[in-house]
């Protein structure tokens, strides 16, 4: 189908907003600006910003069933996010060639966002014994990850670097270290006041240098995946300096909030990493900026309704956030603390480059991998508008800005609001 | 937090979950309350009709013998019905959640849950999903809050001081497990204390704590100089498992209020204690019985704060029906 984009701005490929009058999508590919061509649909642009489809580094799906995944991935194109790092936390767990398999198959019927599939770096997701890298990759995984999970032993650790690295297989991995990681809630003043056992920022800045270390020595591709505290920030900067291959990645939840929004033991806010201090907050904003971080990810977890009702500690894990991605993008470019432009370099260009991927860019000749985006739009979020499964965002009934109205894939119309 | 989750539209009690989202006058309210309570406690008959015809189920997922034993008898002295139910927290890992087993309990018809929970904001999940009309009161949650217990203590510190105001309190030992230190040093602050003190190792201090309004000492004898209050908290054996102190006898060597550190403090300072005390583990024996504790006295005005945080809850929630009812 060929499909006449009219009287918008696009942000062209060096970052730059640019008027078009047309933008023409000919069986999918970007055939031609300002120039007139035979079309069945016209998309009127006037007043809408047309933006390159982004790149999520991390989102967790447990049911990967045909229609979990239809569900979260039009979720994702309902976001302008056109491709999706899947967790390996998946029920059963992805670490055999034959799940990637299922999973890529049950994705691809879809006919939404992409998914690209991370292996479970153990078996099981244990911790102590090798799943098969080169056939996971060969069965499609674009990378490796223990998920929440962390390892038995840096010697299990080394032996992970290290056979990746022999394939040349980024590894994913975030960075927890268990004998400190423990607790539900960022350790500061709010856990004190809520009586909250609170999981220090050592127990991820130790394992962040340990890892460093080890990375080094190995030389493998090492990805921080939703890396949330000031001095990590800091430690990764150094790193990158002394000429490692490291990239780091933080979720959106950690640019926006802080632990003080769990204040009266709102389980929303639950999430992990944990939501930390305000000059956590800022340090990553300016890890964002400068370079350090790589990318923005969603960590887009969906919870029941009936797992978030529980005690603090026992509420689920995670935050829906996908589909809102841009609200908190125009969050951050209206409180001027990182441009709307800087944020979808990182969530394109940044996150792409991680998984080995080209950007999306919005230019003659390549594929369709755009949204439109009403970024003036604001409303109040209701749940029925909410098409993840997961109703577990903070801003359910609330002030929501921006709305993605339509969302192209790899040259289809995937999705239009 | 959130205050209106304990107050209702006229900012009267409805929920008793925290000292924190109150404010000086509801607590003065409670003193004043228990006050007249313990003169009925005096009395030959000590009932009161004030909960008559209401039924206050006592909801105990953690092990309690002598809060539920005053909570009993707080409600028995108001003419309640009272339910007991010691609730083995296995049964909820066994597949039946929180919310479930509330959805069972309330067809029980009951007015009001007293609830001790090992989780900290327990209360507070319960409070805000349960039926309208019913009042939560919290008999402590994990590390977060043990609002009655800090209320008896006020009413002593009251009645041995005159006041609240211009007082130094110092709180010694494990405050980082301490829903009762938290809830002190919230209502310590609120009604004026002077300065209030915590006084332990490091490992058994949470992080930030004086944001909660209080001076940090890892010394006994600063801290204890100059104190009108000597607050000393029970040691639970399990943290010299967890690494935190190396051993009892260092502890009491350390930060046991023996007669001698005592001394430190002003002469007429009081000596208070949650219980169960361990004596020769935090406190001396000499000092749990002497003539400047003020122990047992804790144990008596238990009952009456008890009675005063339930029956001015049932109020609230009684008076937050009518407004309903009359809106409707």
């Amino acid at each position: 189908m060929n499909i006449s984009l009219r009287n918008g701005q696009y942000l062209s490929e060096n970052g730059t907003k640019e008027s078009f009058e047309t933008i023409e999508i000919q069986d999918g590919v970007i055939a031609g600006f300002n120039v007139d061509m035979p079309s069945e649909k016209v998309i009127d642009c006037t007043n809408r910003l047309v933006l390159p489809t982004l790149t999520d580094l991390n989102v967790t799906i447990p049911q990967t069933s045909a229609q979990s995944l239809k569900t979260e991935l039009t979720a994702a194109a309902s976001g302008g996010i056109g491709r999706v790092c899947l967790s390996p936390q998946t029920s059963p767990i992805n670490d055999t060639p034959a799940i990637t398999k299922l999973i890529e198959r049950n994705a691809r019927a879809a006919g939404a966002s992409e998914l690209i599939i991370l292996g479970a770096m153990t078996k099981g997701l244990k911790g102590n014994q090798l799943s098969e890298y080169a056939e996971l990759t060969d069965a499609g995984c674009a990378g490796l990850s223990n998920a929440y999970h962390t390892l038995e032993s840096l010697a299990i650790t080394k032996h992970c670097l290290d056979y990746a690295h022999t394939f040349n297989i980024p590894i994913f991995i975030h960075p927890m270290e268990p004998s400190l990681y423990i607790g539900c809630m960022h350790n500061g003043a709010a856990s004190t006041f809520m009586g909250l056992k609170g999981i220090p920022e050592i127990a991820e800045t130790v394992a962040i240098a340990q890892l460093c270390t080890l990375a080094e020595a190995s030389g493998v591709h090492l990805h921080f995946s939703q890396v949330s505290c000031g001095d990590s920030v800091s430690l990764i900067r150094d790193a990158k300096k002394r000429g490692l291959r490291i990239t780091a990645d933080v979720a959106i939840a950690n640019l926006i909030y802080t632990d003080g929004a769990i204040d009266g033991f709102n389980s929303t806010f639950h999430t992990l990493p944990p939501l930390r201090s305000e000059s956590d907050r800022l340090a990553l904003i300016k890890g964002v900026q400068d370079g350090t971080i790589d990318a923005i990810c969603s960590g887009h977890t969906p919870c029941s309704v009936a797992n978030k009702k529980a005690p603090f500690a026992e509420a689920a894990i995670g935050m829906s956030t996908i589909e809102n991605i841009y609200h908190y993008a125009l969050t951050l470019d209206k409180a001027n603390e990182l441009p709307l432009e800087r944020f979808i370099e990182v969530m394109n260009q940044g996150a792409s480059w991680v998984i080995g991927k080209q950007a999306r860019a919005i230019s003659v000749d390549e594929k369709a991998n755009l949204s439109i985006v009403d970024v003036e739009y604001e409303r109040i979020l209701s749940d029925d508008e909410i098409v993840s499964s997961g109703l577990n965002t903070p801003l359910s009934q609330q002030h929501a800005l921006g709305r993605v109205e339509h969302t192209f894939v790899d040259g289809a119309l995937v999705f239009s609001a | 937090m959130n205050a209106s989750l304990q107050l209702n539209n006229h900012g009267n009690l409805k929920h008793f979950l925290s000292i924190s989202g109150l404010n000086k006058e509801i607590l003065t309210a409670i003193l004043d309350t228990a006050d007249s309570f313990i003169e009925v406690g005096e009395r030959s008959i000590r009932n009161v009709p004030l909960l008559r015809g209401k039924t206050v189920a006592n909801l105990f997922f953690e092990p309690s013998t002598r809060t539920r034993s005053t909570f009993e008898l707080a409600a028995k002295r108001l003419s309640a019905d009272v339910l007991n139910l010691d609730i083995n927290t296995s049964a909820t890992s066994k597949g039946e959640s929180l919310s479930d087993m509330l959805l069972n309990l309330e067809a029980m018809a009951s007015d009001m849950f007293v609830i001790r929970h090992t989780q900290s904001g327990a209360q507070h999940f319960i409070a805000e999903s349960v039926t309208p009309g019913v009042a939560i009161i919290n008999a402590g949650d994990g590390w977060h809050a043990h609002p009655t217990q800090a209320m008896l203590d006020m009413l002593t510190i009251r009645q041995k001081k005159n006041s609240i105001e211009g007082l130094k309190v110092g709180i010694v030992g494990d405050i980082l497990h301490s829903r009762v230190a938290r809830s002190q040093i919230r209502a310590l602050n609120m009604l004026g204390a002077e300065e209030v003190r915590v006084i332990a190792p490091k490992t058994l201090l949470p992080n930030k704590i004086e944001d909660m309004g209080v001076k940090v000492f890892w010394d006994l004898q600063h801290g204890l100089s100059d104190l009108d209050v000597v607050i000393m908290l029970r040691l639970q054996k399990e943290r010299m498992q967890g690494a935190l102190l190396p051993s009892e006898g260092e502890y009491y060597k350390r930060y046991g209020l023996s007669e001698e550190a005592l001394k430190r403090a002003k002469s007429n300072a009081i000596v208070m204690h949650p219980g169960p005390i361990n004596r020769g583990v935090e406190i001396a024996s000499s000092v749990a019985d002497g003539n400047q504790s003020v122990i047992l006295d804790q144990v008596t005005n238990g009952i009456a704060v008890r009675m005063a945080v339930m029956s001015m809850a049932m109020s609230g929630q009684v008076e937050e029906r009518k407004h309903i009812e009359v809106a409707s």
